[in-house]
């Protein structure tokens, strides 16, 4: 039995390295589904035959399984808790799970009845959404196991990534999916409140079986569709190289195709817009901006590999759906009307969009390192936005009021409290908004500080060879910071620890800025010395007017954050000339000292704004002079409109 | 009594009152001048010293007022308080001054002592007036009450999620419903005020009352004036916005001209409020005694 296994396992190796050469990633897992939609029951009952390839360097004997469905079976499952939603009284029909009717190995083998449900990361006895199985035999590096698995999987009112709302289904997290064997254990976590997936990569086959009048988009390739006598109709979908597969369902979806094409880098895919009939005067935004990603994504990091791209738009009353990636397909967001200016779908289609490359393509692990998907991605998001619709106004241009998304996350940072690091654990946070705006602002922000601090073009290197260097494969923080070093042949552990480890900030302010008319020499000089020396002196101290004026001009400029980051500071005085300082920005303050016969104007501490995180750019700067007018004119801004509200309300 | 009439009287008698619309826009200005002051020690610290102070300086950049506002949320605190604090002494100014607007529109226009005329009036009626906008809340209460059915009603109604843009128009429906009831007890009031000042009534309930039957029975022709008179300040609020829209940068002299523009602005404001008292004073007495309308 063990030379069988063995030889199986060369044989697999052999086959996985022939898979390698053949697709994208090296096939860990293969699903083929057989699914039916029941939407009166709101129900999906499914037949998965799995293949799994242990390819580590560890046998395992037991395989651990996501059930994510099971996250909305109670109140009392660890989702619910973490979102607080413990007390919640739901609707009968409002509630989901994941029942399992039967799991075989290949060769007939029950594994069901020691299939047990384990928690490893907060031992909540009511939380269901992993479970485990004991193997007959382990499955030595190299091996395969194949399983038989049958499900049926209630779907919940739409929350959070999957669900039904009226007649529109998201089918997402909706099957038995293994976790992921690394160094020897296998890292398969909880539903978290806010927390996303990790999942090795593989070949998905689907044939799903829905009612006649619904419309059907999924992950991958439709590879083919027939009508059935019960009146249904089966689609069948194929993709490589992906670790998920969501679908969706729909009688009022309309179906849009579109050729995407690119030249360099070469790109050829398909868009697939499943959009409600409720929003179709949103089609064309939709196409555009899926277009604006397709085009900056394959520019910026590597062209978009895949055969189709498609993007759903959740049915009205269904905006829990919205906003939420798998690969090849994902769910934008929008409602009937938006206006123009306001950039809702084209920011959600562009950033969904980017998933594919951040948390499709690059397996980053979502539980452990959400930044490395959700930031990564912000930061992309921002350029693209930024390229396409302008840097001043790339989140809503709209009745003369403009705002850049830049300023926009920044709120979210310039907010925050000092509770938690980029890098943790996500059900570790102290909140939801905390992990959002650590792992999406925060860090975003963060690589454009590093962005700016490398330069532009350093910093683009540094992203193309990340994504080509760990496409479909699974980083770490590290193995990001190992590129980022390599790429700018920097030592950049300072930045990174500082960031990505500590709940700090970055503040840096001019503090004091003076300029003193230096008082002429006075008192006993030694180059006069005997009876004339009195008459060498200047009287009293006092000027002559013939001597020319010499200012004093002190910079102080002061570290008021923790995070300690390398400073130029801009002085420039009254005759515009320049004095660039650099300061290693260490102590907490440091003083600068100029003789001049001008007087210093202005200072201003990191001018070329590199410091995208910094939590106060209002005192980044000082004038000697203040600006009077401008604080008259908000102020009496303010006041005109104050005026007015008073001619209004008074009753 | 004819609606374009009444109207086009009160905005005679408004014009010709100018020390009225004086006093008026002197109030206004009164109440929000101390808003500038803590708006300029709040900000001119931080604001005035910083170099992003150029990111304001020629046109109202968002992006740089977020930052001014994010960075400074403890001075923006401070103004919101200060704010609250001025439309609460404000609202009891505006008591007296309706008191001295009605007293004023009662004699012979600018005759003779307006500042006695004007100040007596704010004085004589301030109880009563008080007394009348603490009694309102019968009106406000159930003009809120008929706000919380209609929205019920709409919700009832028009229940479909799916239908998102019905939501839209019925968000705006919404809003136009609870902006007609605000001015409805307004107007009301204005006619509880005018009815207190004419018949130097003391019975200030009963004088409500009076207004509300008196509204209810000329519903139609008491909102067609109210409407009139309320196109004219849409009117002039449609020039001060695009004349304000030119003054966006931050010379003083720009400052000046569009402080100077909103003051006029304001003025109109004055000018438009005795306008309504004056034009629903000849309404109202058009209709109790028609005999003694002009």
């Amino acid at each position: 039995m063990k030379k069988f296994l063995i030889g199986l396992g060369i044989l697999a190796v052999l086959l996985g390295g022939a898979a390698l050469q053949a697709g994208l990633s090296r096939p860990v897992v293969s699903y083929d589904f057989h699914a039916r939609l029941r939407p009166d029951a709101k129900t999906v009952e499914g037949r998965e035959t799995l293949t799994w390839l242990n390819d580590s360097p560890v046998p395992a004997g037991e395989l651990q399984f996501h059930l994510y469905l099971n996250a909305f079976k109670s109140n009392r499952s660890t989702f619910m808790r973490e979102r607080g939603d413990s007390a919640a009284v739901r609707p009968a029909d409002d509630w989901g799970q994941i029942v399992i009717k039967s799991l075989k190995t290949s060769d007939g083998t029950d594994l069901l009845s020691v299939l047990e449900y384990i928690r490893p990361d907060d031992g909540n006895p009511d939380d269901q959404t992993v479970a485990r199985v004991s193997l007959p035999a382990t499955v030595p590096p190299g091996g395969r196991i194949g399983l038989e698995i049958e499900f049926v999987s209630k779907l919940p009112r739409v929350i959070r990534r999957s669900g039904f709302e009226g007649d529109f289904f998201l089918v997402g997290q909706w099957f038995p999916k293994l976790g992921v064997f690394q160094n020897g254990a296998w890292n398969c976590h909880q539903y978290h409140a806010h927390s996303e997936f990790f999942a090795d990569f593989g070949v998905f086959k689907a044939e799903l079986t829905v009612p006649e009048i619904f419309v059907v988009g999924a992950t991958g390739e439709r590879t083919g569709t027939r009508t059935n006598s019960d009146g249904t109709k089966t689609y069948t979908y194929y993709q490589e190289d992906v670790h998920d597969f969501a679908w969706t369902a729909c009688p009022a979806f309309r179906e849009f195709r579109e050729k995407f094409v690119l030249d360099s880098p070469k790109v050829e895919t398909e868009m697939i817009l499943l959009v409600h009939q409720a929003h179709l005067g949103q089609k064309e935004r939709y196409a555009r901006a899926l277009r604006q990603g397709l085009e900056f994504y394959s520019r910026s990091y590597g062209p978009y590999p895949y055969k189709t791209i498609t993007l759903v738009d959740p049915a009205p009353g269904a905006s829990a759906a919205g906003g939420m990636e798998y690969p090849t397909f994902f769910t934008s967001l929008t409602t009937s009307y938006v206006p123009r200016g306001i950039r809702l779908p084209e920011m959600v289609t562009i950033h969904e969009f980017g998933h594919n490359y951040w948390y499709g393509m690059v397996g980053s692990n979502e539980f452990e390192e959400a930044w490395l998907d959700e930031g990564i991605n912000t930061y992309s998001e921002i350029k693209a936005m930024d390229h396409y619709y302008g840097a001043d106004r790339s989140m809503i241009d709209f009745a003369g009021l403009r705002i850049g998304e830049v300023p926009y996350q920044r709120l979210a940072v310039i907010g925050s409290g000092r509770f938690d690091p980029i890098v943790k654990n996500a059900w570790d946070y102290i909140g939801g908004s905390s992990y959002s705006l650590n792992v999406y602002a925060k860090a975003g922000l963060m690589l454009l500080t590093l962005e700016k601090w490398l330069g532009e073009d350093v910093m683009d290197k540094v992203m193309r060879t990340y994504f080509e260097t760990w496409k479909f494969r699974h980083p770490t923080t590290r193995d990001f910071v190992r590129v980022a070093e390599d790429v700018s042949g920097r030592d950049l552990g300072w930045f990174f620890d500082q960031v990505l480890a500590s709940p700090d900030k970055l503040d840096y302010a001019v503090t004091d800025l003076q300029a003193k008319e230096v008082a002429p020499f006075g008192g006993i000089s030694d180059e006069v010395q005997g009876p004339d020396a009195k008459a060498a002196l200047p009287a009293g101290g006092r000027k002559t007017s013939a001597a020319p004026k010499t200012y004093k001009s002190e910079v102080v400029v002061a570290r008021l954050g923790e995070w300690i980051f390398p400073q130029e500071v801009l002085v420039t005085f009254e005759n515009g000339d320049n004095v660039r300082e650099y300061w290693d920005g260490r102590d907490r303050w440091k003083r600068f000292v100029y003789y001049k016969n001008v007087k210093v104007r202005s200072a201003e501490v990191d001018p070329g704004r590199t410091m995208v995180l910094d939590v106060n750019y209002l005192n980044n700067s000082r004038v000697l002079e203040p600006r009077k007018p401008v604080v008259a004119k908000f102020a009496a801004g303010l006041m005109k409109w104050f005026q007015g509200l008073l001619s209004v309300i008074a009753i | 009594m004819n609606i374009v009439a009444c109207g086009l009287k009160g905005l005679k008698e408004a014009t010709a009152r100018p020390k009225t619309i004086f006093v008026l826009w002197l109030a206004n200005l009164l109440a929000a001048f101390p808003l500038y002051l803590v708006v300029s020690g709040a900000f001119g610290g931080a604001l005035g010293a910083s170099g992003l102070a150029g990111s304001l300086a020629s046109k109202p950049d968002m992006n740089a007022i977020f930052e001014v506002l994010t960075s400074a949320s403890a001075s923006l605190r401070d103004v919101m308080i200060a704010a609250l604090g001025l439309i609460v002494l404000y609202e009891f100014a505006a008591i007296f001054l309706a008191g001295g607007i009605l007293h004023t529109l009662l004699r012979k226009p600018e005759r003779r002592a307006f500042a006695s005329s004007f100040f007596s009036g704010g004085g004589r009626f301030y109880g009563r007036f008080f007394r009348l906008s603490a009694s309102s809340l019968l009106l406000w209460l159930p003009a809120a009450a008929v706000y919380l059915v209609f929205d019920m009603a709409l919700s009832a109604v028009f229940h479909d999620p799916n239908r998102e843009l019905l939501g839209f128009y019925l968000g705006l429906l919404r809003a136009a419903c609870a902006l007609a009831l605000f001015f409805l007890v307004k107007m009301i009031l204005d006619y509880a005020r005018i009815r207190i000042a004419v018949r130097d009534s003391r019975g200030v309930l009963a004088e409500l009352l009076f207004a509300v039957r008196f509204v209810g029975r000329r519903l139609g022709r008491t909102l067609a004036l109210y409407y009139v008179l309320g196109l004219v300040g849409l009117a002039a609020l449609a020039i001060y916005g695009l004349a304000d829209s030119s003054f966006a940068k931050t010379t003083p002299g720009a400052i000046a001209a569009g402080l100077a523009l909103t003051q006029i602005f304001i003025l109109s404001r004055g000018w438009l409020k005795i306008a309504f008292q004056a034009g629903q004073m000849e309404f109202y007495v058009g209709e109790i005694n028609p005999s003694a309308a002009s």
